[in-house]
Parts: structure tokens; C-alpha cells; sequence
């Protein structure tokens, strides 16, 4: 079978739909209060410095997913174990994902549908892009970031319009707001969502110009930084510090007040589709992450076997894992803190010192 | 391509189809559209009474079957201790499912004012259906389940007439401004207090249930834009009319056109000035111990009436316009500020500028902030401008009248 | 022209061995065994004509065999005349002759005329009298002359049926494959206008062209879809449907992969993008490909017009899809899921109409969508005034019946009959049938699971599109693959100034960097 390539322009258009997936609906660093914007730009430089170590591994090991060369790096016996570890990882992040769309469904219209449902439909529709190919999912990807942008564009256009953005709610910055957000940038926002990018070493050896693969990678992160943050200050703006953080869904609260000449209203559905249309691309990319991952360590040749498997178990993990939203939410913030940073960041650092390390005492055999 | 692969999921997702159906569909013609909502206090049980205006769609005149002649609404009432319960409670009267999505207007009974609403909103945060853009209203005088009964002229939903009316002297007129459920949950949430328009029924309540009160070119009952509630701590205290009102606007940078009737040289409150551009801005200061609102009201109008001889062509007596129509302003500004001092009541949000501006010294004052406010100054700055006459100079009027 | 027809010559041979081999034997030397071998294979058929000459005082026999119908009568007398004619210079003269001296002189005198080729077996012979030709016997040679007098009724050059512009040219394709390649030949005079022929169908013999610009197309693609065609196995090529039809890569998408026109302006103008053109015989309708999914939403009048108009017409078209796609989706999805979508005076306004339509809002959608198609059908298939008639009838009576009888809701009539205008806008009519397909289908996605639903379905399909290949170009080119220089002329079109149309032109040598628009795809599709 021909080899599945990925160009530039795509790999930019699904790393910002990545990025803004679930990033943009959520409240993402809740602890900086209304400097919100400012933690996601002061995470900016970390996640571009993330995606530089992402990338040079990948140049050091072209062809080879991250279980491939943590093996060659650990050796295979320490490598093989670690490798795996990635994998329920994997899966658990792509179900939190998963459980969060069909929260917000749930509470925004579908209050009488039942999640299972919900979330089903959302995985059916992963595995048929997945067993399309990675190639296809990149199109894909491509010509669903020019709706994003139009439907963001109209968003923001509307809720400008609307006159509800008060700048007040942003400025002034105190001394104290900007270590708060500080504070909140490292790790939380660095690791949602910018960690969160350590998905794409399963997409990076399908790259077809390796030489670009710096320079598009970190357009596409700066790009979706600034994006995350200026959506995150205009929610700031409208809803305000206190609503702003007491709210499930803030851009979903900001655009339901939007009432433009009595007409341009209830533009709910836009947000909804922007959700789910981000989603389902952090779960594609999760759940291709996934499986890369499995064929790699089990040697299974056609990873298309594995993807309905891999959407079953995310499927299920979804609503399994947590009883209510509350317990999600906190379940996730565990998660963030702990287990979430060594593997977005942790690992792939050490990997890259423990290999520029053997590299420079020649101690690959 | 995998077409077995496509073939199966294509399956799976055909079988799952059915099981999604109709858990949330709906037929338009099984809900009953709210497009007002009454909240009253039954004082004896603590409970809330609370009334629906309900559409009535059949008698809502489209071309397909002309106005029928019967009320465009139907209004129903539950009783329970929370809201949701009264929602839900009120399907005991109506053959439909209720539908607030699209619920214009909320007024609260004069008695639920005054016994507290801070706790009644948190529905419209938490439900999707209910908005947070909704308009809202005190009921002064009356409860609010009947104002929500009342029928209006020209308007076939009352509620949205009450929201069109509070649009349109809000626009021109200056003493009430659209004030919606997320204003005033983020009065209660801020610091300092909030205002809410009120509503006063002319006549009598009964009367204006009926369809033939809209049988007259007058209508014998009417409800009527009534200036401002003032609440401290989600309590009503206090009702601000006129002048009042319209300072209190003006303080809150909500002024979008007005009218101030200024003095001439020979008649009290003979020049009509439209205020067709307003802008006020608010700093704070601390002096002393004591808060110090600096004020600066930037405001531009053109004349538009004159009963008596002002001779408009002439720089100097335009000057002299313009200084009368800052005393005006000023007199009713400080009309509004003098009140909510006296009632410890910070409605300007000057708290929340204080504390936006310089946190630490706020989180001094904080506790005492009520007693701070009604001591503290109000440095008021006005600008007038009158930047046109219309279209004649000179009045007909002769000199000298 | 030479080139061609001894190639289609080869192709009728290599077409014949392989369909009727058992039944092949050459031409026998008595004429009359000839003849009644020719009779019995074409079952006697009335139109077959067999004119007998004794020659030069009965010392050779010669036979002029053709069908009459598909002959033009005027050439067959002509050719007839033309190589007997010998006969007229020597009568008196000559005593006798042989049938070798006849055949020579024969041949001599068709190689005049043109177009004359010899058959050698039964086979060959019928295959030449069957497309027209003359053959002409000669008792005692197992050989036989035939000289092309193909004619017969023809519908003449007229105005484009389907495909028709305001401004350009009227002229359209017509049944006859020669016609139609001579009209693309005039449009484009140029030696690097290059055709391939050769018989498809083992019953009807079809006769199928490819016209390519040399240079411009891709040489792989040629070399595919040639490779593709010859691997075709049926028995009958009845219209260029069939081609279609099994030539797709991807036989399970609702959506056409090879676009068909009936002009040959937009023939041309595909040529010069570097696409191949596909001629049968038999169907004024020329398959195109490769396709992409945006070239049915194109004309060959936006070229013609001016850009501004011709970009706005463009979007509008679009426009259009969407509407005739998601239009009574929506609609029901806004009905029943998403009633706070719907801002609240139009909420009562339909709500009011709604009050006592007896049926669920999605029946009231498919009854009535069903209502528009049996409308269409029935006035496609009907003579064109009463067509018209059926249309108005359908249209204004039973809808405004039906608005009044309460059994539909007046809204519902304008939503349904947008979709189906906004159908006819799509200027491919097998795009908008596929479209109005998947209308039906997004409609009972709606009814389920609201808009929900309608943007799974969507992500699903888009997915759909970009997994579709046409000839191996990607279906979604320029979005996905994104190729920026082609945007110039996708949704807009811009300045032909802007889009270097003289370029592609001049680049006539060499295959690699022939064209830009072909060069791009080759770059897509190594992606």
C-alpha cells in the first residue's frame, strides 16, 4: 500500500484544530482570575519549546513513532514498559475529551438523550476517519479549520457587535495577576493543552517535508496560543471574572447573551458546532495516537484493525470513569497535575537528554 | 478503501439511529412557548407563586389564520418552593410542555422585592433554557402575576410589549435602562447594589385582563414605565423617579438620547434640549479615609424647541445654553447621588471601579463599604455641548417674551 | 488523421478476434459463397445491399456490398462509379480480365477516393460494412476493398439541451463521434491535440476516443485510464454512462467522479487544464476526467463573463448547495430539537402555522420533498409543454391545496421548494442528484439527533470526499489538499489575467512541469 503523507498546511490545520478542541469551551487555568489571556500567553513559550523537543526527536528518528524510539533510546527492555504506559494514557485523555462533548451536548440541548448515545455517534464517526486513513483525516482536518474560522469569526463578530465586550473586566493587570498568571500557566495551561501535543510524534514520520517540520509545528502552536487566548479574553470580557469562573461552558454562556438589532440571537448553535467539530478532532488525533502506539509495541501491520477496538474502550472509558461532572472535573485536575506532565513532558524531555547524552559518548551500539 | 469496513459502520451506525430518536424531539405543537414569567412571594408559606404568560399560537394573527379576536396569551400560575418546582407544578394547568427559551420578560412582585431576590436567579444560570438575556422588571405596587395578566394595545404579547417599552424610553428618554437577568446577577455578585426598572399598573388590574380594555382607543388600563427600584442587599427600598432616575443613569453611563428642559431669560424650563450623545466616566480616589468619585459627564444636544426668545444665531447665548444645560445635569445627578447616600445604597458600581483599580485598598473597605459610600464625595465634572438648533435660528417668537 | 484511423483499424481487428473468433474464416474466392456467409451472419437482414457488375464481357464478377441507412447514398454511388470506372475507358477494348488485374485497378481508383482498406476475412468485412462502409467483392480473390461512405440520417450541430449559456458558444456535441471531435478540433488548432481510439462493447463495437493535449495532460493518467479502459469487459457501450459508470474508482460514494458536457467549449477549456476528454459514439455527452468535486459547480460561461459577476455567481451556486443540502435539515432540526435557535417572532409565527398540521414536523418534510421529486420526475419525463403544464399544476395547485387544507404548513412549502430550486442551480445535474439524495438521508439524520446529528454526518462526509480519488487526483482538490494557487479559480474566479490561462498553453513540451494547474496536482498527489 502507497505510504500516507501529511503535508504542511495540514499538519498546521490539525494541530490548531487540536489545540482549540476542547481548549476554547472549557475554563482553562481558573486559578489566574481574569489575566486568563495572559497565563495562555506565557504558556506560549513553553509549548512551542515542547513541540521543538517533539520535533527534534522526530528529526533524530524519522519513520519512528515515540514508543519506537523510546525503545531504541531506553533499550528495549526499560523502553517496552514505558512505551506502554503512553497508551492508557492515551485512551484516558481521548475519553475525558469525549465525556466533556457529551456533558456540554447534554446540558446545552440533548438533556434527555442519554450519553451513551451521544458519545457513540461521536466514535462512530472517529473510527470511519480513521479507517479512511491518516491521509484523509488530514484533508479533512484542512478544510474543517476554514469552517472554524468562519464560525469563530462570526462568533466574535456577534458578540462585538452585540456590544457586550467590556475591557474593564480585563485591565487593569496588578502585580499580583501576573504572577498569578505565572502560576497557572506552569504546568496547567502548559500541559492542557499545549502537553497535550506529545499526540503528534504518532503523526510527525508521516510528515512529508521533514525540514519543515519545525517551522510548521511552531506557526501552528503560536497561531493557536493566540487564538486560545483571545477567545479566553473575550469570554473574560463579557461574562466577567465571577461568572467567567462559576460557569461549565463560558463561551457557550458568552453566546447565548449575544442579541444583535433583536435579530442576531441564539447563536448557540454555532458554539456547538465549533465543539463539536474541535472534539472530534482531539479525539481522532488521541485515538490515532492510540493505536500507532498499540501496533507499534504489539507489531500489528495494519493499524486499521485496531482502531475499533481502540474507539470501544474510549467509548466506554467516557462514561465509565466518572459518575458526574463534578467528579470528571476533579478527576481531571488529578490527572493534570500528576500523571498528565510526565507523560506530555517529562518523558519526551528525558528522552531527548538521554539520548543527546549517548549520542555524545557514543553509546548506541 | 475498505468498503466492508464502511459497509459495517455504516451498519452499526443505522442501528444506533433509532435508539437516539426522539429522546429530545419535540413538535412546535406540543409546547407551550413562556414568553413572560411572574415571580411573586407568598408571604404566609415562603413559597414562590409563580405566573407564565403563555403564546397563544392560534389567535397570534399570521396571514395563514387571521387574529381570531381571542387574548394572544394565556397566563397560568403554580405555587412551590422553588422555581423549578412551580415550573414544572404549572403542568397540572396546561395541556402543554412550558418552553422558556423564550422567555422575554421577568417582573418580581413587589413583595418579593422587598423580602430579597437575591437567590431566585440561579435558574437562569444553571438552566439552557432559560436566558440570561431576558429582560427584567419590578412590579411597583402590585404583584407581578398581574402585570402579567395585563393585555396591551398594538402589542400582541404584553411581555414583549413591557420589554419594547422599556427599549424605547430607555432610548429616548433616559430614566430606565434594558436591564437584563445577567445585570442584575452581576449587581448581586459585585460589590455595591443595583436598580432594577419598575413597572406600575394605571387602573384597574382586573379590567386589564380583558379584551375589551383593548376595545377603546384609550385603554383604561394600562402599565406604565415607573423609574427605578433601588435595592440594598437584593432588597427593595426605595423607588427613584424622574430626575432621580435619570441622574442615576447618568451616573451609570446609560444615557443614549434624552430631553432637558433649560431656562431662558424669560421662561423657567422653556428651551427643549436633546441630549443626543452622552458619555460619563468614573475614577476613584481615596482621601482621607474617605472615597471621592470623580465624575466627568461629557454630553452633547442640539435644541430643538423654544417657547420663548433665545437668540440662537448668537455664540454667546448658545454658551450661555450650554452652561444652564450643565446645571440641569448637574442638579439631577447630584438629585440621584444625594438619595443613594442617603440610603447606603452604592447603585453607580463606583465599589466595583474601587476595586477593579486598586484591589488592596478595597480589600480594607470591603466590609464597610455601605457606611464609606454615604460618606463620600461626589467630584462631578459636566461638559455640555449644543452642536445644532434645528432648522431655524431665530424663534418667531419676539424679543423680550 | 492518418494515424488515427489505421489505429482504429487495428482496434477493429484486435475487437473482432477477440468477440467472434469461432465464427471467423477469411473470404472465400467464389463471390457467391461470399455473399450468402455475409447474408446468413446479418440473418438476412433487408438492409443489407448487394449490387453485382459483370465485368468486360462477363470475365469478372464484382460485388458492391453495403447497408443502407447507415451509407451515405451519394458517396456509395460515388465510390461505386468512381472505382468501376475502368470499365468505361476500356469497354470495347479489352477482351477479358482477371480478377488480379480488377483488384488492382480497383484499389488504384479507391486509393483515390481516400479511406479504402482491404479485408481479408468475414469478420473485417462485416466490421467495416457495419460502420458504413462500402465493400466492394471481386469473384475469385479472397479479398475484398472497402471504402469508407459512412453517413446516413445525423442530428445536425444545434443548441446544448442541458448545458446552456447566455453568452458562447450554442454550438453542442451531436450522436456522431467524428462530428464531435471536429468540433473540439476547431476550438483548440493545435498538433499537440492528440487522440486515441478503440472499440468498446463485444456486442455494439462502440467507438471510443480519448482526446488529450499532449504536454499538458499527465502521461501517467493517460496511462492509467487507457490502462483502465482496456480492462473493460461488457457488452454493450450504449452511452457514455456505461464508461462512467465502471471506470470509478470508487463505486460506493453517492458522488459522480467523472463529470460529463455536452459543450465543446467546456471540452476545450478542460483539455487545456490538462484533463482528458473521453468521445463515445452514439451520445452527445463527453465524460471528463480527472474530476474534482468543485468543477460541477463551474461553467463555462464564468469564464465568459466578466470575474466580478462570474465570482459572485460562483458563491451563489454554492450557496445554493448549501441550501439544497441542509435546507429542510435544518429545518427540522430547528423544529424539533433546537426551537431556542428559532428568534422568537418567527418562533410564533411558526408555531401558529404549525397548530393543527396532523403530522410530525420530519413526515411533513418527506411527504412534501417526495411531492417536489414526483413533480420533477414527472415533468423531465413528460413532452416538454405538457411538462411545463405538470410543473405548474404540481407546483402551485397541490401546494397551495395542500397549505390550505392544513395538511402542510405554509413554511414548510417555502423551505421545500427553495431546496428544490436551489437544486437546479447546480449547474452538473448528476452532482444535484446526488446531492438531492443525500438530502433525504440528512433529513432523517435531523430527525434523530438534531444538529447534532447533521454535523457527524457532515464531518463523515467531508471525510468521504477527501478519501475519494478521480483517475488518482484527490476529489477535493484545492481544499483538501490544500493548494492555494487554485483557489484563484474555485469559489471565485478571478481575472484571467491572474490565472496565467496563456502559460498553461505555451508549455507544450515536455510532461513533467507542462502546467501549472497540472503540475500542482502532481504535487498533491505525492502528499
Amino acid at each position: 500500500m502507497r505510504k500516507e503523507v501529511v503535508g504542511p498546511s495540514q499538519l498546521l490545520a490539525m494541530i490548531i484544530l487540536f489545540e482549540l478542541g476542547t481548549a476554547v469551551l472549557v475554563p482553562i487555568g481558573l486559578e489566574s482570575g481574569h489575566a486568563v489571556w495572559l497565563s495562555v500567553l506565557f504558556a506560549l513559550p513553553g509549548g512551542v519549546l515542547l513541540y521543538l523537543v517533539f520535533a527534534h526527536l522526530y528529526l533524530q528518528f524519522p519513520g519512528q513513532i515515540i514508543s519506537g524510539y523510546t525503545r531504541t533510546i531506553l533499550g528495549p527492555w526499560l523502553g517496552w514498559p514505558v512505551s506502554l504506559l503512553f497508551l492508557p494514557v492515551l485512551l484516558y485523555n481521548g475519553s475525558r475529551n469525549l465525556r466533556e462533548a457529551g456533558d456540554l451536548l447534554i446540558t446545552a440541548s440533548y438533556d434527555k438523550t442519554p450519553i451513551l448515545i451521544i458519545n457513540s455517534i461521536m466514535i462512530i464517526a472517529v473510527m470511519y476517519i480513521l479507517n479512511k486513513g491518516i491521509e484523509v483525516f488530514a484533508r479533512t482536518a484542512e478544510i474543517f479549520l476554514w469552517i472554524v474560522i468562519i464560525m469563530g469569526c462570526i462568533c466574535i463578530l456577534a458578540v462585538i457587535a452585540a456590544g457586550l465586550v467590556e475591557y474593564k473586566n480585563l485591565f487593569p493587570l496588578h502585580m499580583s495577576d501576573y504572577v498569578e498568571a505565572l502560576d497557572s500557566a506552569y504546568p496547567s495551561i502548559w500541559i492542557f493543552p499545549f502537553g497535550e501535543l506529545v499526540c503528534f510524534t504518532t503523526i510527525l514520520p508521516q510528515f512529508s517535508r521533514s525540514r519543515k517540520v519545525k517551522k510548521t509545528g511552531m506557526v501552528a502552536v503560536i497561531i493557536s496560543g493566540c487564538l486560545l487566548s483571545f477567545t479566553h479574553a473575550i469570554e473574560m470580557a463579557v461574562l466577567g471574572e465571577n461568572l467567567y469562573s462559576r460557569t461549565t461552558f463560558p463561551m457557550f454562556t458568552t453566546i447565548t447573551l449575544v442579541n444583535v438589532a433583536n435579530f442576531v440571537q441564539r447563536l448557540d448553535a454555532l458554539v456547538m458546532l465549533t465543539l463539536i467539530i474541535g472534539v472530534f478532532f482531539k479525539l481522532t488525533v488521541y485515538c490515532y495516537a492510540a493505536v500507532a502506539v498499540a501496533s507499534d509495541l504489539f507489531k500489528v501491520t495494519d493499524t486499521r484493525r485496531l482502531v475499533i477496538p481502540a474507539g470501544v474502550v474510549m467509548l466506554f472509558s467516557s462514561f465509565v470513569s466518572a459518575q458526574n461532572y463534578s467528579e470528571h472535573m476533579n478527576d481531571g485536575k488529578a490527572f493534570l497535575e500528576t500523571i498528565l506532565p510526565v507523560f506530555c513532558a517529562v518523558i519526551p524531555i528525558l528522552l531527548l537528554l538521554i539520548h543527546l547524552v549517548r549520542r555524545r559518548f557514543g553509546l548506541y551500539r | 478503501m475498505n468498503a466492508k469496513g464502511l459497509l459495517r459502520l455504516i451498519a452499526i451506525a443505522v442501528i444506533l439511529m433509532p435508539l437516539g430518536g426522539c429522546w429530545n424531539s419535540r413538535e412546535l405543537n406540543e409546547l407551550a412557548v413562556v414568553s413572560g414569567i411572574g415571580m411573586d412571594l407568598v408571604p404566609e408559606t415562603d413559597e414562590y407563586r409563580v405566573t407564565f404568560q403563555l403564546v397563544n399560537p392560534t389567535s397570534t394573527a399570521t396571514s395563514a389564520s387571521p387574529g381570531s379576536g381571542k387574548p394572544g396569551v394565556v397566563v397560568v400560575s403554580a405555587t412551590d418552593k422553588t422555581m423549578f418546582g412551580a415550573l414544572r407544578r404549572a403542568s397540572k394547568h396546561v395541556t402543554r410542555q412550558l418552553f422558556f427559551a423564550h422567555t422575554q420578560l421577568i417582573v418580581l412582585g413587589e413583595s418579593l422585592a422587598r423580602s430579597g431576590i437575591n437567590d431566585v436567579f440561579d435558574i437562569f444560570e444553571r438552566s439552557h433554557e432559560l436566558r440570561l438575556n431576558s429582560a427584567i422588571l419590578v412590579a411597583r405596587g402590585s404583584d407581578a402575576a398581574s402585570v402579567m395578566k395585563l393585555l396591551t394595545a398594538v402589542e400582541s404579547l404584553p411581555a414583549l410589549g413591557l420589554v419594547k417599552k422599556t427599549q424605547n424610553t430607555s432610548r429616548v428618554w433616559g430614566e430606565n435602562r434594558t436591564i437584563s437577568v445577567f445585570d442584575v446577577i452581576k449587581g448581586i455578585t459585585g460589590e455595591g447594589d443595583l436598580t432594577i426598572n419598575a413597572v406600575k399598573i394605571n387602573g384597574d388590574a382586573e379590567e386589564g385582563k380583558k379584551n375589551s380594555n383593548l376595545e377603546q382607543s384609550e385603554t383604561p388600563t394600562k402599565t406604565m414605565m415607573n423609574g427605578l427600584g433601588v435595592f440594598r442587599q437584593g432588597k427593595l427600598l426605595y423607588w427613584m423617579k424622574d430626575s432621580e432616575a435619570r441622574g442615576t443613569e447618568w451616573l451609570l453611563d446609560k444615557i443614549e438620547e434624552t430631553v432637558i428642559n433649560i431656562d431662558s431669560e424669560y421662561k423657567k424650563e422653556s428651551i427643549a434640549v436633546n441630549v443626543i450623545y452622552s458619555r460619563t466616566e468614573v475614577r476613584t480616589s481615596m482621601e482621607g479615609g474617605l472615597p471621592v468619585f470623580h465624575v466627568t459627564i461629557a454630553e452633547e444636544g442640539s435644541v430643538n424647541e423654544t417657547d420663548s426668545f433665545v437668540d440662537l444665531g448668537n455664540r454667546e447665548e448658545i454658551l450661555k445654553l450650554e452652561r444652564e444645560l450643565e446645571k440641569q445635569t448637574r442638579d439631577e445627578v447630584m438629585q440621584a447621588f444625594q438619595k443613594a447616600q442617603e440610603l447606603e445604597s452604592d447603585i453607580f458600581n463606583f465599589g466595583n471601579e474601587l476595586k477593579r483599580k486598586n484591589p488592596q485598598v478595597w480589600a480594607t473597605l470591603d466590609k464597610d463599604w455601605g457606611r464609606l459610600f454615604a460618606q463620600g464625595r461626589l467630584d462631578l465634572h459636566i461638559k455640555g455641548y449644543i452642536r445644532s438648533t434645528g432648522m431655524s435660528l431665530k424663534p418667531y417668537i419676539p424679543e423680550g417674551k | 488523421m492518418d494515424n488515427r484511423t489505421q489505429q482504429s483499424a487495428d482496434a477493429a481487428q484486435t475487437a473482432g478476434s477477440t468477440s467472434q473468433q469461432a465464427n471467423n474464416s477469411p473470404i472465400s474466392t467464389q463471390l457467391e459463397e461470399t455473399i450468402r456467409a455475409i447474408q446468413a451472419r446479418l440473418g438476412n437482414s433487408p438492409d443489407l445491399v448487394v449490387r453485382t457488375y459483370d465485368l468486360i464481357n462477363r470475365s469478372a464478377r464484382v460485388a458492391a456490398v453495403y447497408m443502407t441507412g447507415i451509407t451515405d447514398r451519394g458517396m456509395v454511388e460515388d465510390f461505386i462509379s468512381h472505382v468501376m470506372s475502368f470499365q468505361a475507358l476500356n469497354d470495347g477494348a479489352m477482351l477479358a480480365v482477371t480478377p488480379e488485374e480488377v483488384h488492382s485497378y480497383i484499389k488504384e481508383n479507391a486509393l483515390s477516393i481516400g479511406k479504402e482498406k482491404l479485408v481479408k476475412d468475414i469478420n473485417g468485412l462485416l466490421e467495416a460494412l457495419l460502420s458504413g462502409d462500402t465493400v466492394i467483392l471481386i469473384n475469385g480473390l479472397g479479398e475484398g476493398v472497402s471504402g469508407s461512405t459512412c453517413g446516413g440520417e445525423v442530428r445536425p450541430v444545434t443548441e446544448a439541451g442541458t448545458q446552456v449559456a447566455i453568452r458562447g458558444s450554442k454550438e453542442s456535441f451531436t450522436e456522431t463521434i467524428s462530428t464531435n471531435i471536429a468540433l473540439v478540433r476547431k476550438i483548440i488548432k493545435n498538433p499537440d491535440l492528440w487522440t486515441e481510439t478503440m472499440k468498446l462493447g463485444d456486442i455494439t463495437h462502440t467507438d471510443i476516443t480519448i482526446m488529450y493535449i499532449h504536454g499538458v495532460a499527465d502521461e501517467e493518467t493517460i496511462k492509467v485510464f487507457k490502462k483502465k479502459l482496456q480492462e473493460i469487459k461488457v457488452d454493450s457501450i450504449l452511452e457514455s454512462g456505461y464508461i462512467e459508470q465502471i471506470v470509478e474508482d470508487n463505486k460506493y460514494s453517492p458522488f459522480p467522479t467523472l463529470y460529463n458536457t455536452e459543450r465543446p467549449d467546456s471540452v476545450a477549456g478542460n483539455l487545456l487544464d490538462g484533463r482528458i476528454a473521453i468521445f463515445v459514439d452514439g451520445t452527445p455527452f463527453v465524460l471528463i476526467a480527472p474530476t474534482t468535486f468543485f468543477m460541477f459547480f463551474h461553467t463555462v460561461e464564468d469564464y465568459y463573463q466578466r470575474y466580478d459577476i462570474s465570482s459572485l455567481i460562483r458563491m451563489l451556486r454554492f450557496v445554493c448547495l448549501i441550501i439544497s443540502m441542509y435546507g429542510p435539515a435544518i429545518f427540522v432540526a430547528a423544529l424539533n430539537f433546537h426551537q431556542e435557535m428559532i428568534p422568537t417572532p418567527l418562533l410564533i409565527n411558526l408555531a401558529s402555522q404549525r397548530e393543527g398540521v396532523p403530522f410530525p414536523a420530519f413526515v411533513e418534510a418527506v411527504m412534501m420533498e417526495i411531492t417536489f421529486e414526483i413533480i420533477r420526475e414527472a415533468g423531465v419525463r413528460m413532452p416538454s409543454p405538457i411538462g411545463q403544464t405538470v410543473s405548474i399544476i404540481g407546483g402551485l395547485v397541490l401546494g397551495t391545496a395542500a397549505v390550505q387544507a392544513g395538511i402542510v404548513s405554509p413554511a414548510m412549502v417555502i423551505v421545500v421548494s427553495l431546496t428544490g430550486i436551489s437544486s437546479f442551480a447546480t449547474p452538473a445535474f448528476n452532482m444535484a442528484l446526488s446531492i438531492r439524495m443525500l438530502r433525504f438521508v440528512i433529513m432523517g439524520i435531523a430527525a434523530f439527533m438534531g444538529l447534532y446529528g447533521i454535523a457527524i454526518f457532515t464531518i463523515m462526509l467531508i471525510a468521504h470526499l477527501c478519501s475519494l480519488r478521480s483517475l488518482g487526483v484527490p476529489y477535493m482538490i484545492p481544499m483538501g489538499p490544500f493548494v492555494p494557487e487554485n483557489l484563484k479559480d474555485t469559489f471565485i474566479r478571478s481575472p484571467i489575467s491572474f490565472m496565467k490561462l496563456r502559460k498553461r498553453l505555451q508549455t507544450n513540451t515536455g510532461s513533467t512541469s507542462a502546467s501549472p494547474k497540472g503540475a500542482s496536482k502532481r504535487k498533491s498527489d505525492e502528499r
